[in-house]
């Protein structure tokens, strides 16, 4: 008994003088462009290509976009991580896998015109500018778009373009769009997206909350107009047997 | 070393101490609310417990020391603890903790950590300087406990006289004044009277200063923060209520209507954002009166009915920012009645609103009533052709399980029927909710709603469709006929929505338009009305029983097959599939553990050394902690149906489980030498009473519902005397057992007691989530007859 109660006390010991000690982990200093570039490729093969991402331009892009850089100071030794990321504001930059997953889903060439709503920290743009023609981004939070606009331009991403404002509304100076990215939370599909929506265009919608992205849902805009939609994460995710049929 | 006090002083001192520790306790509720969401009141009150437990075991530790330091304790505890309040307030915008991301980052823990250590010392200060009193005035303890409940009790009553007229911050001023005044009154020197004359002065001008008009730290990422974080927003009117923060946001960017047709041709009007503790409660629409303006209306989900019926009297729960309303005066209703239990927002759509939104909450034009929902269907007599069920919380919040352990009284297989009750023949229940993928509460409120009908009617009653976000079932007080079905088929097809399930569908029919990768809802009813119901139910990946009232946790549906998915090839990215807010309670439940055992038991270890024959004492005092916390958070969980809101059922329930126990220990402290007998008669007692509650609770719903707000309180209070009296006497007379041969105990039994309380404090979530709130009432009366067996043995060496 005496030997049980001094484990628990040890363990107990333990777990509150870490809790109180400040974390210490590696500082960004300690990492250099090389182990990014390591932990990127790691990235790209353990949570990417394994999950069933298949499509070489999202592969290459998601192995060229330094997240590093779009991801807050506070937050860089994780930004390769399986997670998702607080960039202030209340929004996220979202897992890896979402973003590579989200792109492979558009369908991209290197014709394509695309627009993204909610650039947040400018990271999806990122990714979409080196598979698409052009992308177009909208971001209402003015301190969120001024930020990724810098950033993008420092990072030389020159066919990317970006504007504060209300993403409701779309980009109708640059419209139609081959495809649309609406990463900002929506209450509804906005109108004047499924206008700005080229036929036989597709757009897609993560929908769930920070750091919660459920369901991304695809509308597809068909060929004469029609429009269907299709939630596709659980097909991924949750294997269902069909057991329960 | 200075002069004691007095006793009446200390009685004034632990008075005012009790008071300002059960108001900050309740307003913590309140707070965490804000800054969090709904869910935190077992953690609060475990805090709480952890503090008195952890007091008990320090003043074991150093008995004489601070014996011998009494009035300074008395002198500067309190005066301590109203800088730790403030400092609390303060941690919470320093530390960050952000609970949706506790599954992704182990840090979060550690914020959790931080967060209950904070909350703990106030109640650590103040429990020791009630604990000490006990131990000094030995003689005269019936006094000090006198003073203690009469303490908690006025305590939980300034929390509902303030609620409905303060902010929290200003009620924290409130309390800040108190303990002040309780340093003040055992102030033994001119000198200690300054120090604390001072401060009560400059407490004020330092409240205008850092506190007053300041908003609650809100989580970042709750909708509000969101929301005005957005290009051109402001908030516009906020009002703090009993029921809590309302917010009314202007922002160009606001734009909600989730079951909107993806082919609607009608634009959204302008909209303002309604939030109620940070969290969306919908979007006023700008209304000029002129119909042609709204015309969206009827390229929603929610709009099916009125395809169905014609002119109906129409029922509206949860009126919110009226966009039902506003549908229902689209379809030209010739009746509206709206039920919305947040007095502040109606009075907000009636004030300064009105004109904004056509002045639809015009008593002239609907019937308003000021009342909960479930308590409403309850009591009026009133028959209605469509009762709507209005989706009220964000998708945000829904898709991350932060609702996941809310009590909903309103989706429970009791409450449907009650509804269904209230409906007109060929009436139709009308209830809208988020689509999650897969599928969960959507499938839960059609198992709940077949739940609910009579199973020869079921198949034929009830129609569900579905936008690409949103489901809506329609359960009809009859069959629905084949031109209904029609008009339904027309309306879907029209407006891109898919059909779930009507009398008679095929799989074919369903799952075209919006597609999900299998036909969950056709299957799903199905099944459900093939009498296949308890075999879906065990195979479905998520938990789908029709809600209860005994477990009216509707958006709980975690089952740990889906933490299994978490452990497998697809890892964090099938995170989003489980209710964090579930998961949670067992983190906090294992820091309480850890912590507990670190402030509580191990100090008692460090003095108490391991005497023999502790067993029966263990299991005496950790039967009654688990108990007592099981009964006395059982009450103030269920009592919320009665109460509507936490923090009402909080302050009744722990205030009177504090005062009518208090009582029952007086009784015990008259009685001496408790005999065993006495003990069993207690607890048969409690047991009795305990049988009778759970045997006659639905009587209770039927008879309240008609009483005020104020009435029903009472009544609630008095409700938990005849139970809470004698739940007070086992534990002091376990204590006076011991002290007769085996005083060596004493501090175990006190803390082994603590040290189950608090487990106990967050357990019952838990029990109730797998087992219903009757079990763990069941569970406590099983523990407090363990007790009565044990009782004879606790006083034997």
């Amino acid at each position: 008994m005496n030997k049980i109660w001094k484990i628990i006390s040890i363990s107990a010991l333990i777990f509150f003088i870490a809790a109180i000690s400040p974390i210490k982990g590696a500082s960004q200093d300690e990492f250099n462009e090389t182990t990014f570039a390591s932990k990127r490729k790691g990235m790209v093969n353990k949570q990417i290509i394994r999950r069933g991402v298949r499509n070489e331009d999202v592969i290459r892009a998601m192995m060229t976009v330094p997240r590093h850089e779009f991801v807050p100071k506070g937050w860089v030794i994780m930004a390769y991580d399986d997670t998702p990321l607080p960039i202030g504001y209340g929004q996220t930059i979202s897992q890896p896998y979402i973003v590579a997953y989200m792109t492979e889903i558009l369908n991209l060439d290197k014709e394509n015109r695309v627009l993204e709503i909610g650039t947040g920290s400018g990271y999806q743009a990122a990714i979409l500018s080196c598979i698409a023609k052009e992308a177009y981004t909208i971001e209402i939070i003015p301190e969120l778009a001024k930020s990724a606009s810098l950033r993008l331009k420092k990072l030389g991403y020159k066919n990317v373009e970006v504007t504060c404002g209300d993403g409701y509304y779309g980009w109708p100076e640059h419209a139609p769009f081959d495809a649309i990215i609406v990463t900002a939370a929506a209450g509804h599909i906005p109108p004047p997206l499924l206008k700005q929506l080229k036929n036989g265009g597709r757009m897609v919608i993560p929908v769930g909350g920070p750091f919660m992205i459920q369901n991304l849902v695809l509308v597809e805009k068909g060929s004469a107009g029609k429009i269907t939609t299709r939630n596709l994460m659980s097909v991924r995710f949750v294997p269902l047997t069909g057991k329960y049929k | 070393m200075t002069s004691r006090p007095s006793l009446k002083r200390t009685q004034v001192s632990v008075f005012l101490i009790s008071v300002a520790l059960i108001t900050y306790e309740i307003i913590l509720f309140k707070i965490f609310s804000i800054q969090y969401w709904h869910h935190f009141a077992y953690l609060i009150v475990s805090i709480a417990l952890l503090g008195f437990g952890s007091s008990g075991a320090f003043i074991f530790l150093f008995k004489t020391k601070l014996k011998n330091n009494f009035s300074t304790i008395l002198y500067l505890f309190p005066l301590l603890l109203l800088p730790s309040i403030w400092i609390n307030i303060y941690l919470s915008h320093v530390i960050a903790f952000n609970p949706l991301m506790i599954i992704w980052q182990a840090r979060e823990t550690l914020n959790l950590l931080y967060i209950s250590l904070a909350m703990f010392i106030p109640f650590f200060l103040g429990a020791v300087c009630i604990g000490l009193s006990f131990s000094i005035f030995p003689e005269n303890i019936y006094r000090i406990y006198f003073s203690n409940l009469t303490g908690s009790g006025i305590g939980s009553l300034l929390i509902l006289l303030t609620v409905f007229h303060l902010g929290p911050y200003e009620i924290i001023l409130i309390i800040s004044i108190i303990t002040v005044c309780a340093t003040l009154t055992a102030a033994s020197s001119r000198i200690q009277t300054v120090v604390p004359a001072i401060i009560l002065i400059a407490i004020v001008p330092l409240y205008f200063i850092l506190l007053h008009d300041k908003p609650v730290y809100m989580n970042k990422f709750k909708d509000l923060s969101l929301a005005k974080s957005q290009m051109g927003a402001k908030i516009e009117a906020e009002t703090f209520g009993p029921l809590g923060l309302v917010t009314v946001l202007d922002s160009p960017a606001y734009h909600y209507l989730p079951d909107l047709s993806l082919n609607c041709p009608h634009g959204l009007p302008k909209q303002k954002g309604l939030f109620l503790n940070g969290d969306t409660a919908g979007a006023i629409n700008r209304f000029t009166g002129d119909l042609e303006d709204i015309r969206f209306m009827d390229y929603r989900t929610t709009s099916l009915p009125y395809k169905l019926l014609s002119d109906p009297a129409v029922l509206i729960i949860g009126g919110g920012a009226g966009t039902e309303v506003l549908n229902a005066k689209y379809h030209t209703a010739k009746d509206i009645s709206v039920v919305e239990m947040n007095g502040d927002i109606i009075r907000l759509m009636q004030g300064e609103y009105r004109n904004f939104s056509g002045d639809i909450y015009n008593p002239e034009q609907c019937r308003i009533f000021v009342e909960d929902g479930r308590g409403f269907l309850q009591n009026t007599m009133r028959r209605f052709d469509l009762i709507q069920i209005s989706l009220l919380e964000s998708m945000e919040s829904a898709s991350a399980g932060v609702y996941s352990l809310n009590e909903n009284y309103l989706f429970t297989t009791e409450s449907l029927k009650i509804c269904l009750g209230r409906l007109n023949p060929g009436g139709i229940l009308n209830i809208s909710r988020w689509i999650k993928n897969p599928p969960r509460d959507c499938i839960k409120l059609l198992a709940t709603a077949i739940d609910a009908l009579e199973a020869k009617n079921a198949p034929k009653s009830i129609i569900m469709i579905r936008s690409w976000q949103t489901a809506t079932l329609l359960i009809k007080k009859g069959d629905f006929n084949r031109e209904e079905i029609e008009t339904a088929k027309k309306f879907c097809k029209s407006r891109l929505f898919d059909l779930c399930y009507y009398p008679g569908i095929k799989e074919e029919e369903t799952n075209i338009v919006n597609k999900l990768d299998e036909s969950y809802f056709f299957l799903a009813a199905t099944r459900l009305l093939s009498g296949e119901g308890e075999q879906f139910y065990n195979e479905y990946p998520f938990y789908i029983r029709p809600a209860t009232d005994d477990r009216p946790f509707f958006a709980h549906t975690f089952k740990l097959a889906v933490l299994k998915k978490y452990l497998g090839p697809y890892g964090r990215i099938s995170i989003p599939l489980i209710d964090w807010g579930y998961i949670l309670v067992w983190i906090a439940l294992c820091i309480l553990v850890i912590l507990s055992l670190i402030l509580i038991l191990a100090p008692i270890k460090l003095i108490g050394g391991s005497p023999r024959g502790k067993t029966p004492v263990f299991v005496y005092f950790g039967a009654l902690g688990l108990a007592y916390m099981f009964l006395e958070m059982s009450f103030l969980q269920q009592f919320i149906r009665y109460l509507y809101d936490p923090v009402f059922s909080a302050s009744v329930v722990i205030g009177s489980f504090l005062i009518y126990s208090g009582i029952g220990s007086l009784i015990a402290g008259k009685i001496g030498t408790v005999k065993p007998k006495q003990i069993l008669l207690a607890i048969a007692f409690i047991a009795t009473v305990g049988i009778i509650y759970i045997k006659t609770d639905h009587l209770l719903q039927n008879t309240l519902s008609g009483f005020s707000l104020g009435m029903r309180m009472i009544i609630c209070s008095l409700l938990i005397a005849p139970l809470a009296i004698p739940m007070g006497i086992p534990f002091p007379s376990g204590l006076s057992r011991l002290t007769e041969n085996r005083e060596g105990l004493i501090p175990w039994a006190w803390g082994i007691n603590g040290f189950f309380s608090v487990i106990g404090a967050s357990a019952t979530v838990l029990i109730a989530i797998e087992w219903g709130f009757k079990s763990v009432v069941l569970t406590a009366l099983v523990l407090y007859i363990l007790s009565a067996v044990i009782y004879p043995k606790i006083g034997r060496d």
